[in-house]
């Protein structure tokens, strides 16, 4: 019953949530020049230093290929998916602190919040990936198999990170060290994830571990538009959704006993 | 038809030694138990009928910001049953969360998606623009605004679409005479049409005008619910003296008369005397009256001040002053003693009921210690046999002169 409430809760704010979603966005570059450019000019200058530095100045390439761009490429592939992960799960947990001066004085659903989350880290996502797309084109990459090969990892990344994000968000609010601790986990979370190295280039037992970051397998999937040695299958998720529908049932039960809570913890 | 129906309303906020406690108490509330616990809120049943418009006053920490939380659903009460029937708006605070960087159009448009308007949302801004009248500036960052800016841009947003209840918390008196004035003619056209209302408010005037029943809040509980003026008389005497201090009685004319202080000074008898020195309740305009106040000491006191308060009908003060504005402070009086003081005065006054309150406190206030305060301790009327015919409360003596000049 809850959770149904809870999921018309957010299409009857969807409006709400909409203009969430375009405040989040704009407000990044109110009272500047360039305005909205800076969206842009980020990601850009991230995808540029990556293809200059990687194939004109160290020159790596990734083992079996003989583009000069493949690590570069390479690495865009891990990168961009892993950013949108950890910019949806570091949101998410100061959601509610940050909008504490709503949630004190209007009686609006709590859930609607994390859903901005999730609008402004996809939208944010959306630009790097179509840039980096761009920049490909020019490599000679397979532009069809680069957009297919990013809906499965963005689907898990999205599920994973709303749910993790919604029982530290819940957290976080009583137990304010969370916010603080999130950024640390997430920087070791960043290494133990295949995505400035290949996953073949360590020895056999750190892979193992390594399957078992749940992200691992969705920067793979993701990674394997160039680096074709590995075979992605639908069981391969079944370890991710796990760990969403783990989160997704402590954050529910957290949330059907904080959300009521929390106006008056801010 | 109840528009708001509160049952046993309990809020307590808990005293945690530690946030993890906080924590593990929201998770198990039953294994995990507190023991320290502030009750804001205590045991507080009321209803609110369709079209009535309640004000809720109290001194500060009273409770009355987290009653109006609870009734807008901000916070959930402890335990007790809150019923609300009906689209509801409420200001809770200044500014209601704007954003100081986006610009006044665009938090309005958050802001009626908060209040869960989704339809013409064009057409509601462009009302919005209408009403609150700040200009140019609506399409300028808030962070620029004025605070009555802000006030107007908030009630305007919240009062844009008629709601079933409006909440109402202190958000009125900041804006200027203007846009009070226009407020408050919206808030009363909602009222004819059929609107509930919900105040708090330390405007007296305010809360006299525009609600038909007061709750006294203290301490969580209510003190006291019914017609403004008695309301409003309570809280007075609550300004200065411990509740036990208190005792209403119902005077002659059905309406409660309150005696409250300390008593090391006891009013005996208030009357007004008139040039024959006989004892009158029927004062013509513009002659000289004198209002006389006996009373006892009880205990040796210095300083003392006496005072005295007209109010109309209304309860709005038309006149009133005290013995340290005057000059004449008692400053020593010994137990036993009797006290007499005669103010002299013009009946300056329009035709109508007034009432007269007197009050014997130390210094120029009656918060600082006050000894005797009586309220309504004598009613009279006025009229008006010897001068021209004139509306309103204050007599003017006013001499005409005419002319007319032909342009030819």
């Amino acid at each position: 019953m809850f959770l149904i409430n809870t999921f018309y809760n957010i299409y009857q704010y969807k409006s709400l949530i909409l203009n969430g979603i375009r405040r989040d966005i704009e407000i990044k570059y109110r009272r500047s020049y360039l305005g909205f450019l800076w969206t842009i000019l980020n990601p850009v200058s991230q995808i540029l230093v990556y293809f200059i530095i990687f194939s004109h100045i160290m020159k790596t390439r990734i083992n079996n290929s003989d583009s000069e761009y493949s690590y570069a490429i390479f690495l865009c592939l891990g990168i961009i998916p892993w950013t949108f992960f950890s910019e949806l799960l570091t949101r998410t947990t100061h959601v509610f602190i940050d909008n504490s001066h709503l949630l004190k004085k209007m009686n609006v659903p709590k859930i609607v919040f994390p859903i901005i989350c999730l609008g402004s880290s996809f939208f944010n996502f959306l630009i790097f990936y179509s840039l980096f797309i761009l920049f490909a084109i020019f490599t000679g990459i397979s532009t069809l198999s680069l957009i297919l090969n990013i809906f499965m990892p963005l689907f898990f990344l999205s599920m994973m990170g709303l749910s993790i994000g919604l029982v530290l968000a819940l957290l976080n609010v009583f137990i304010r060290d969370i916010g603080n601790l999130v950024s640390i986990i997430l920087q070791f979370w960043f290494w133990l994830t295949p995505i400035v190295y290949n996953i073949n280039s360590l020895p056999e037992k750190y892979q193992y571990l390594i399957s078992f970051n749940p992200i691992t397998i969705c920067v793979l999937a993701s990674q394997s538009a160039i680096s074709g040695d590995i075979k992605i299958d639908y069981a391969n998720y079944s370890f991710p959704l796990f760990v969403s529908i783990l989160f997704f049932i402590i954050g529910y039960f957290l949330y059907m006993r904080l959300a009521e809570k929390l106006s008056d913890e801010l | 038809m109840f528009v708001v129906q509160l049952k046993n309303i309990v809020k307590e906020y808990l005293a945690f030694k530690s946030q993890k406690g906080a924590l593990l108490n929201a998770l198990f509330p039953y294994l995990f138990k507190v023991k320290n616990k502030i009750k804001v809120l205590d045991n507080i049943s009321l209803e609110i009928k369709k079209g009535e418009t309640v004000g809720f006053i109290g001194l500060n920490g009273a409770g009355k910001s987290t009653l109006l939380k609870v009734i807008s659903g901000v916070t959930k009460p402890t335990s007790g049953k809150v019923v609300i029937n009906g689209k509801f708006a409420a200001i809770l605070e200044l500014g209601m969360g704007f954003h100081p960087d986006f610009t006044g159009r665009e938090n309005a448009h958050l802001a009626l998606k908060l209040y869960g308007h989704s339809e013409n949302i064009d057409q509601l801004i462009k009302q919005v623009f209408d009403f609150a009248e700040i200009g140019q500036y609506f399409d300028q960052p808030v962070r620029l605004y004025s605070s009555g800016m802000s006030v107007r841009l908030a009630f305007s947003v919240a009062t844009v679409v008629r709601p079933e209840l409006l909440i109402i918390d202190e958000a009125l008196s900041v804006g200027d005479a203007y846009f009070q004035h226009k407020s408050f003619e919206r808030i009363k056209s909602y009222k004819e049409q059929g609107s509930s209302m919900i105040l708090v408010s330390h405007d007296k005037a305010a809360i006299l005008e525009l609600c038909d029943t007061v709750y006294l809040i203290n301490h969580g509980k209510i003190l006291f619910g019914g017609p403004a003026v008695e309301a409003l008389d309570f809280y007075n005497a609550l300004l200065a003296n411990d509740l036990s201090d208190i005792n209403i009685q119902k005077s002659s004319l059905d309406r409660s008369q309150l005696n409250s202080g300390s008593k090391e000074i006891e009013i005996i008898s208030c009357s007004i005397l008139d040039a024959m020195s006989t004892s009158c309740d029927i004062l013509e305009t513009g002659i000289e009256y004198t209002l006389k106040i006996l009373a006892k000491c009880n205990s040796r006191v210095s300083d003392v001040v006496c005072g005295f308060m007209i109010q109309n009908k209304y309860g709005q003060i038309i006149f009133g002053t005290n013995t340290y504005h005057t000059s004449n402070i008692l400053k020593q009086i010994n137990v036993n003693d009797n006290i007499e003081i005669s103010f002299k005065f013009f009946a300056n006054l329009g035709p109508g009921d007034y009432s007269i309150s007197v009050a014997f406190h130390q210094h120029d206030a009656h918060v600082s210690k006050n000894y005797n305060w009586i309220d309504r301790i004598c009613i009279f009327k006025v009229i008006n046999k010897n001068h021209p015919s004139f509306i309103g409360c204050n007599f003017m003596n006013i001499e005409v002169d005419t002319n007319i000049t032909s342009s030819n």
